[in-house]
């Protein structure tokens, strides 16, 4: 259920005031950011909400509407935060929004957090309990380079796919198709002419 | 910008009843304290590279004992407790496996209004950053026990991933057994080396296992090149070793400074970097590159 901050004003309890750059509504397609419209302002987070200023006012992501806090920021995204605001700390806040175009149902909307790194670290370990998020961490993003190392030294059998990179089946079959989709291997594992030249690259 | 005040919360009904246990000025308070740590690890990570020949050490090591006496164990565990994590132990340990405890962990007080739940993320990703980026160890962690949660203690799972633990474990002895040659050591060494390789699944039996044969016909097309430095614990130590040989303080103390200062020296050479590495490559890249789309090909193609 969507609510917001306001219904809930006389519990609401201050928990930090931060300064940073933050974007309340960003366009993203998979690692790409397209939206530019940083805003610098400030961040209450409470118990209850997460309060950006705004031009004048105020607006809110109501804490209980978070889906996930801190998930991975792909680097084209960090990159771009550092081209455009100075900073590659960057914080993936995705919520839920009532939706626009069918009443009471609700739209996934993803926010970014930046500014600099042990107060972008401290939001995330704060937030990431409050909203229900495990303690657990695992660098997903080089999962696909290393399985392109393996595959083109020629191991190919899942089973020590899966022990080598230490994933579970799901993972390495994401990272399989991730590769797939991006015309580096084909179907049985062998590098297409892209993931060789990627491979040279690389090394 | 307009200023937009007070947001409403602090202006209409401030200061009702706490939700639970913690009240608003424990939740500032404990907000700024864990704001302080990542601030300590945000500076002290970056110059805690530790080389390959003492991480090899730690991953050779087969029993909790052995591992406790590693130069890189007791440095792990100082460095964590002076950066605020608490006294974290190694209690359990698999090849590639490790369960780290904290009794009394300071990490659960940042979350005063918070229970019956795992909280102590700072701690999962103070772990995972160590043996990322100190270590060059990919890997995952999972905190499995919490004080928050109803348990005697705090309890993180380290997974690390084969691949990459390989890649730092073996020297070029173990590579010359892996490939069916005798290395130029003693008998007590190779036995050593052969059980090391046998608990990590590369041999079987004293020949290549499926496991191995996979791992070298990876290693042999991926050379990887192993840099030698000093590791983050040497200044301590010789200060230490200073300090245990003069017998006045004024000697100790001319010694010290001497060894500090070349350090310091060594440090104008090579400079440390004061962000982690990830983060100044992609300074690098944004620098480098003219506009966004070319840097976004860029991107693409380092992918």
């Amino acid at each position: 259920m969507i609510t917001t901050g306001f219904s809930h004003m006389a519990q609401e309890q201050g928990i930090a005031k931060v300064d940073l750059t933050y974007i309340y509504k960003a366009v993203m397609m998979g690692n790409s950011l397209y939206s530019d419209n940083w805003e610098k302002g400030v961040l209450y987070l409470t118990n209850l909400n997460l309060w950006f200023s705004e031009g004048g006012g105020w607006i809110t992501i109501p804490l209980k509407n978070i889906s996930m806090v801190g998930r991975e920021v792909a680097d084209p995204i960090r990159v771009k935060a550092q081209r455009t605001i100075g900073t590659s700390h960057v914080l993936i806040i995705d919520y839920l929004q009532p939706s626009s175009v069918v009443e009471g149902a609700a739209a996934s909307a993803t926010a970014l957090l930046a500014g600099n790194e042990a107060m972008i670290n401290t939001l995330k370990a704060y937030l990431q309990p409050m909203c229900g998020t495990p303690p657990k961490k695992q660098s997903l993003s080089d999962i696909d380079k290393k399985l392109l190392y393996m595959l083109s030294t020629g191991v190919n059998d899942p089973q020590k796919l899966i022990f080598f990179i230490g994933v579970d089946n799901d993972t390495l079959a994401n990272s399989f198709k991730s590769l797939r989709e991006q015309n580096m291997c084909d179907t049985s594992g062998a590098l297409t002419e892209e993931g060789q030249k990627q491979i040279m690259e690389m090394m | 910008m307009t200023d937009p005040g007070l947001p409403p919360f602090m202006t209409a009904s401030a200061g009702g009843p706490p939700v639970s246990d913690g009240s608003f000025g424990q939740s500032m308070g404990a907000f700024g304290a864990l704001l302080k740590l990542q601030q300590n690890i945000s500076d002290r990570f970056p110059k805690a590279k530790v080389p390959w020949n003492e991480t090899r050490d730690f991953l050779k090591a087969s029993t909790i004992e052995m591992i406790r006496a590693t130069p890189l164990y007791r440095f792990h565990m100082d460095f964590f407790q002076e950066i605020g994590l608490g006294n974290m132990q190694l209690i359990s340990y698999a090849p590639m496996h490790y369960i780290y405890a904290v009794p009394n962990n300071p990490v659960c007080n940042f979350y005063p209004a918070l229970n019956n739940q795992k909280v102590c993320v700072a701690t999962t990703d103070a772990l995972h950053r160590f043996f990322r980026e100190d270590l060059e160890l990919e890997c995952s962690v999972e905190e499995i026990e919490c004080i928050k949660n109803g348990n005697e203690i705090c309890k993180f799972k380290v997974d690390l991933q084969p691949i990459s633990a390989y890649q730092i474990m073996l020297d070029e002895h173990d590579k010359m057994i892996l490939s069916g040659f005798k290395p130029p050591i003693d008998e007590n060494e190779l036995k050593d080396k052969v059980r090391a390789l046998t608990v990590y699944k590369l041999l079987e039996n004293g020949r290549l296992s499926e496991i191995g044969s996979a791992y070298m016909q990876f290693a042999s097309n991926m050379k990887v090149e192993e840099k030698i430095f000093d590791p983050p614990w040497k200044l301590k130590e010789e200060l230490s070793s200073i300090a245990d040989k003069h017998s006045t303080f004024g000697g100790a103390f001319g010694a010290m400074t001497k060894t500090v200062l070349e350090q310091q020296k060594d440090e104008t050479a090579a400079p440390q970097p004061v962000v982690s590495e990830e983060t100044q490559k992609l300074q690098e890249e944004a620098k480098k590159t003219d506009s966004f789309a070319e840097l976004l090909a860029k991107m693409k193609k380092d992918q």
